[in-house]
This record gives structure tokens, C-alpha cells and sequence, in this order.
């Protein structure tokens, strides 16, 4: 490896990048392996997959989550909203590898779609098409079952719950994962079908930033990743254009390191509360801002889960955790289901800690009011532990413009950074949605000949989308198709806040194409070949 | 079993005695499970929350204020504190405390701790330990009862 590059802070690097999960990730690999001087500002550590990764899911809750105060609003907005990780790789170090790629209707959502109250749908401003390239250089990274690698064979959990798709004519196989199922790929090992990875992986079998990207870039010699460092603002030139940005790093000591260009992947909470907090006299709302969407639409995505009893044993923690879909609800059909959008199914299951408090989640954790499970509805779901089968949806959430993040105007962090406030109201399309997942859940379990069936609401949210808008009209719309910045050209936006809507897609494998395309816009830039 | 509670009521530093019986019998109406493997693990976990209550003072009031409101109504409604009524006494107790911040902080901290203890999965049926190496060759990709090799998954699997 080559040794750690460090860059001058008065001297403007090439590119500055905030964030290592799968936007910030790609965008680092791309341009290292392509020569340019990056700096990477990651607020959280970084892990060793071998020495800090157990297979226990509780313990892995509560090393990775990032603890940050967010406080929550709104009518949907649980007491502990989201579930994301803060350290080198972000959330690719939490999640479960499912690499799906977005649809042509979803891509066109306000065209598919039409007006829906309540909904700021809009078309993305590229189509699959376009994407295709990218998704494709995406899932080489990732090794893509069914792509670049074999599709992987499936676990108990999908054996237990086939018979009832087959039953009902669904199509239940195994689901395109960025996990090396047949052997070592790309110089990561082998998945040993351990279970429980959707919190570390510790052989990087499942890829993440953490074990592919960002060592990838390490080695190129052109990359200075500081760790433990949290921007606090954008700082622009007198002609507007970003020439620095300021941070903090553990100790609570500022610096400021000068940049060509800078690359926000905070995620769509941090991304929007930094350019928020770096507001000027020149950009009073806010910086790239004056659409007025920074902050504005927030999604994530319309999730349910549902545990089955089965008459047998199952030993669904066995193995790949989603290792297998459904996506026959995935089409658009608002004639037959009452709503817009579909939604994936995947098979699931939970470790036992996990299990006990999610299946049935109280106050701390969900809604106000909710109450968690005790006694003997407790025991006899956790007695019967190794008798479940799982399913979990994953569904199209429609964009609001008055769900988002603004700053709250008193309660700071520790480095005197205004925390987010996070508002979320569902919109009357998911409920629907969330019903009839939990309906479709509830009759390929009992086809499947299950005696009882537990619907488990949403989890606090992963996948987080939206707050940053990409579109070609800068009245409406952050950043431009490739994440830049309409009002600071050379700003770039590259995490899930620039999805316009949601799709119905895990958004890692998404995020990352349109990462790998904006560094090599970047690239282009550099060279001269556009403005 | 442990068959000297005094012993472990003693054992507990942030409760007394009389407190640590009094939330010792409120855990075990949460997870009443019958396996005798698991009063050990109850124990334990009322031990670490008794530690976290040593120097978290809000958690130990939240939790004796919680505790003595139990007792009390059990004492108003049945003429004898929590400890001293049936079961199903017990369970109505909690029921009438189970939205209060109070239940359901402790509900919560008891299922994250006595959850994630090796004996509980062993007592439950997932080997945890034994196969940290995955189960590659363990059969991950088929059921218990039509695969081969069952045997290795079923031994100590209990089922309520």
C-alpha cells in the first residue's frame, strides 16, 4: 500500500470529499485511480472488519449506528428515526447487499404517475438508459450475483416460504447481492453463509466502501482520508465558487482545508444541515439554495415486515439475510391496488435481541405510544425463534416537500453545529401500499401453511433519500443530472439526497452508479473537455 | 435453579434487598419462560441493570419510582405486595403500568440484554458460538426437516 498522502490545508486540493458510504466511496475510487488529489473528510472512525465486527447484531447496533441528535417531527417520525452508520464506508457497512436497479417507470415517476396530492413527483433528469453504463461499472465493484457473479443459492428462510409463492404464482428466487457467494472475488473472501450481516460484514465478502473503494484509493497513493473529522460549512470565493471547507476534527479543534472542487455525501440529513449551516450573506437560506428545495422531500421508503410461524423449523438466520425476492408487486398499477409505485419483498430474518425488541417495538424506538411486547406474547415468539420464516417490503415512498431537514434554531452539538430536525408524515399512498405488503405477506406465509403470522411496522429508517433534489430547471431542483450544484459549479452533491423520488429499490447500488458517472464528469471538467 | 435468592438480593448495589427481590420477580413476569436454564440469565440481567443504575440516577428513579407504583397497586388491589400474589396477579399489575415510561424503558433494556446472552441462544436454538465459522456447509440452503444432516440443528431447539 502506498503510504498515507497528506495534503497541505492552505494549498487547494484537487477534490474534497465529505463522506466515504456509497456516494462518497465511489466518487474517491473513481478519481484516485484516475490520478486526482483527494482529501476525504469521514466524521466517524474507521472499523477493521476482523477485529471489530461480531456476529452479534445488538452488539453491531450499537458500535456502528451513528448516535448523532436528531430530533424528530412530524406524524411518522419515530423516537429513534433513523438507522445509519458513521464511520469509513457509512451505511455499505450496514446493509444487506440487495443491488437492484431502479425502474424505467419509476425514473419517470410524475410522467407514470400524474398528479397525485400530497406528492411533488417529479421525473428524474436522466433515464435508465443513461444509467445503465454506470449500474453496470457499479455492479463489477460490487460483484452482483446474477450480473458479474452467479446468483447465489438460496437459505431456509426462502425454502420454508417458496412452496406458498409457488402456490400463489409468485416468483420467489434469489435476490442480485453484492455479497461473493461462490468464492473470492476482486481480492475480497468468500461468504461463509454466516447470517446476521447486515451490520458488518467481517470478511468484506458483502462489499462495502469500507473494504473495496476506499482501499482501492488508499493504494493509488492520491488519497488523504482523515477520519473522525465533521465539516461544519462550505466556504465560497468572492465569486461564489467553494474554496474551502472548514471542520472539526474529535478534539473539538477546527481546521480548514482549501479545495478545487468539494463533493458532499453526507447522507440527505447531513448533506442539506451542512449546506444549510454554511448560509452567507450572499446565500442567507442556505448554500446552493435558492430553489429553496435543500432540505425539502425527504424519503426513505415504504417498509414493513412480517414473521411467520411455521409448523417446522426453519433456522432462517442461516445464511445471506435478504438472499431472497419477490418483485411480482413491483409494477405500476394503480387500477388494480389503489396506489402509485410497487414494492420489492425480500426474505429476512433477525437476530434474537433484534427480534425481541422490533417485532413488537415500544416507545423508545418507534411512535409515540407504541408498546412493546412482554410476557407470554414474548416468550412464545422467542420460544419459537427457529420456527420462523420472515418477509420484508421494500416500497416506493412518495416525496413531500414539507417532509425534510432544517436546522433547529438553539440545540447545537458538540462542535456548536445546529442539530437537524427531521419532519416525516406519511403520505396516504403508503399506507396503502404498507397494507396490502403486509396482506400479500400474510397469504404467501398461510399458502406456505404457516400458523401464525406477526406483522412487525417500520424499522427506523436506512434508507434515506431526498433533501437535495437533482433536476434540470435550477427553480426547482438542487443539483443538475450529475449531482452539481446549480448554484455553485463547483459543488457536487453525490449521496441519496439527490434521488428526486424514491424508487422501489435499495438505493446503495443506485447512489454508487451515479457516483462512479459524477467522478467521471468531474474528471471531464478537469480535463477541459466541459465547462 | 438458584435456590438462594436472600444471596442474590444481596448481590445487587444500586437496590436493596427488598427493591432487588421486588424487580427480580417484575423481570421474571416479563420473560416467563419455563426453561430452568434461563433463570440464571434473568438474574444476570437484572444484575447489569442494577449496574447501569449505580451511577445512572435517572434510570434508578425511574425505576424504584416505577417499582413501588407495582407494588403498591398490587397492595391496593390484592392486600399483599408484588412478590407475595400469583402470577396472574402479577401480570395485572404490569398491565396497568404498560404505557408509562417506566415499563416501557425497562422492558426494552431487559429484551436488548437477556436476548444477547450465549445461553439464551444456545436455550432457544441458535448455536451462535458453534458456528461462527457460517454455516457454508451447514446447511444453510435447506429446511431441517427435508435436508440432510438435521440432526446438528435440532438438538436443543425449544419451542413454547
Amino acid at each position: 500500500m502506498a503510504s498515507r498522502k497528506e495534503y497541505k490545508l492552505n494549498e487547494p486540493v484537487d477534490v474534497l470529499v465529505i463522506g466515504t458510504g456509497a456516494g462518497g466511496g465511489n466518487v474517491i475510487r473513481e478519481l484516485c485511480l484516475n490520478g486526482v488529489e483527494v482529501v476525504a473528510l469521514e466524521a466517524g472512525p474507521r472499523f477493521d472488519p476482523e477485529r471489530d465486527f461480531v456476529n452479534d447484531e445488538l452488539t453491531m447496533f450499537n458500535k456502528l449506528s451513528s448516535t448523532d441528535a436528531i430530533i424528530p417531527a412530524g406524524d411518522s417520525v419515530g423516537a429513534f428515526p433513523v438507522w445509519t452508520v458513521k464511520g469509513v464506508g457509512g451505511s455499505t457497512v450496514h446493509w444487506t447487499g440487495n443491488s437492484l436497479r431502479a425502474r424505467e417507470h419509476e425514473l419517470r415517476a410524475r410522467s407514470v404517475y400524474g398528479d397525485i396530492d400530497g406528492a411533488s413527483l417529479t421525473d428524474w433528469p436522466l433515464t435508465l438508459e443513461e444509467l445503465n453504463p454506470y449500474y453496470e461499472q457499479a455492479e463489477r465493484y460490487f460483484g452482483v450475483t446474477g450480473r458479474v457473479q452467479p446468483l447465489q443459492r438460496t437459505n431456509a428462510n426462502v425454502a420454508a416460504i417458496k412452496p406458498g409463492a409457488d402456490k400463489l404464482g409468485l416468483n420467489l428466487r434469489a435476490t442480485p447481492i453484492g455479497v461473493n457467494a461462490h468464492g473470492p472475488y476482486d481480492g475480497r473472501a468468500q461468504c461463509t453463509q454466516r447470517g446476521h450481516c447486515m451490520q458488518g460484514c467481517s470478511n468484506g465478502a458483502m462489499w462495502s466502501t469500507l473494504t473495496e473503494a476506499i482501499p482501492k484509493a488508499e493504494k493509488t497513493g492520491w488519497l488523504d482520508l482523515r477520519t473522525g473529522c465533521q465539516a461544519l460549512t462550505i466556504n465560497l470565493d468572492a465569486s461564489g465558487r467553494a474554496k474551502s471547507v472548514t471542520y472539526a476534527r474529535a478534539d473539538g479543534t477546527t481546521e480548514e482545508q482549501a479545495a478545487k472542487m468539494v463533493v458532499v455525501a453526507g447522507n440527505s440529513i447531513n448533506t442539506p444541515r451542512l449546506l444549510l449551516n454554511s448560509a452567507t450573506s450572499t446565500a442567507p437560506d442556505g448554500l446552493a439554495n435558492s430553489s429553496g428545495q435543500v432540505g425539502r422531500n425527504f424519503m426513505c421508503h415504504v417498509t414493513g415486515t412480517s414473521f411467520a410461524l411455521m409448523p417446522h423449523e426453519v433456522h432462517a438466520y442461516k445464511g445471506i439475510t435478504t438472499t431472497g425476492m419477490i418483485d411480482d408487486f413491483s409494477g405500476n398499477a394503480p387500477d388494480q391496488v389503489g396506489y402509485v409505485g410497487g414494492f420489492n419483498f425480500v426474505t429476512v430474518s433477525m437476530g434474537m435481541a433484534t427480534l425481541s425488541i422490533f417485532a413488537q417495538p415500544g416507545s423508545l424506538i418507534s411512535k409515540p405510544g407504541s408498546r412493546g411486547n412482554w410476557g407470554t406474547d414474548l416468550v412464545h415468539l422467542m420460544d419459537n425463534y427457529t420456527h420462523l420464516a420472515g418477509l420484508h417490503f421494500v416500497g416506493e415512498d412518495m416525496p413531500n416537500p414539507n417532509n425534510g431537514v432544517t436546522l433547529h434554531p438553539t440545540t447545537k452539538d458538540a462542535f456548536g453545529m445546529p442539530v437537524a430536525v427531521l419532519e416525516y408524515n406519511d403520505h396516504p399512498n403508503n399506507a396503502s401500499m404498507r397494507r396490502r405488503g403486509w396482506a400479500k405477506a400474510t397469504e404467501i406465509f398461510e399458502a406456505a401453511g404457516a400458523e401464525e403470522v406477526i406483522e412487525v411496522p417500520p424499522f427506523p429508517d436506512t434508507h434515506l433519500l431526498g433533501t437535495c433534489r437533482m433536476g434540470d430547471d435550477p427553480a426547482t431542483s438542487v443539483v443538475d443530472g450529475y449531482g452539481r450544484a446549480h448554484d455553485v459549479e463547483n459543488l457536487f452533491i453525490a449521496d441519496g439526497s439527490v434521488f428526486p423520488t424514491s424508487t422501489a429499490e435499495n438505493p446503495s447500488l443506485t447512489i454508487s452508479a451515479l457516483a462512479i458517472r459524477q467522478a467521471q464528469h468531474i474528471m471531464s471538467i478537469m480535463a477541459g473537455e466541459e465547462d | 435453579m438458584v435456590n438462594d435468592r436472600e444471596s442474590i438480593f444481596l448481590t445487587f448495589q444500586a437496590l436493596r434487598p427488598d427493591e432487588a427481590e421486588l424487580f427480580l420477580g417484575v423481570i421474571e413476569t416479563v420473560l416467563p419462560h419455563a426453561q430452568p436454564q434461563l433463570d440464571l440469565p434473568r438474574i444476570a440481567t437484572a444484575l447489569v441493570i442494577d449496574a447501569q443504575m449505580v451511577a445512572g440516577l435517572d434510570l434508578r428513579a425511574l425505576v424504584l419510582d416505577g417499582l413501588r407504583e407495582v407494588d403498591q397497586s398490587c397492595r391496593r388491589a390484592h392486600g399483599a405486595g408484588f412478590t407475595s400474589v400469583p402470577p396472574e396477579q402479577r401480570v395485572e399489575a404490569l398491565r396497568a403500568v404498560e404505557d408509562t415510561p417506566f415499563f416501557q424503558t425497562l422492558i426494552h433494556i431487559v429484551k436488548a440484554d437477556f436476548y444477547n446472552r450465549h445461553i439464551v441462544w444456545r436455550v432457544l436454538g441458535y448455536p451462535d458460538l458453534d458456528r461462527e465459522d457460517g454455516y457454508l456447509d451447514h446447511g444453510f440452503d435447506r429446511l431441517p426437516l427435508v435436508g440432510a444432516g438435521t440432526a446438528e440443528m435440532t438438538g436443543e431447539a425449544s419451542r413454547g
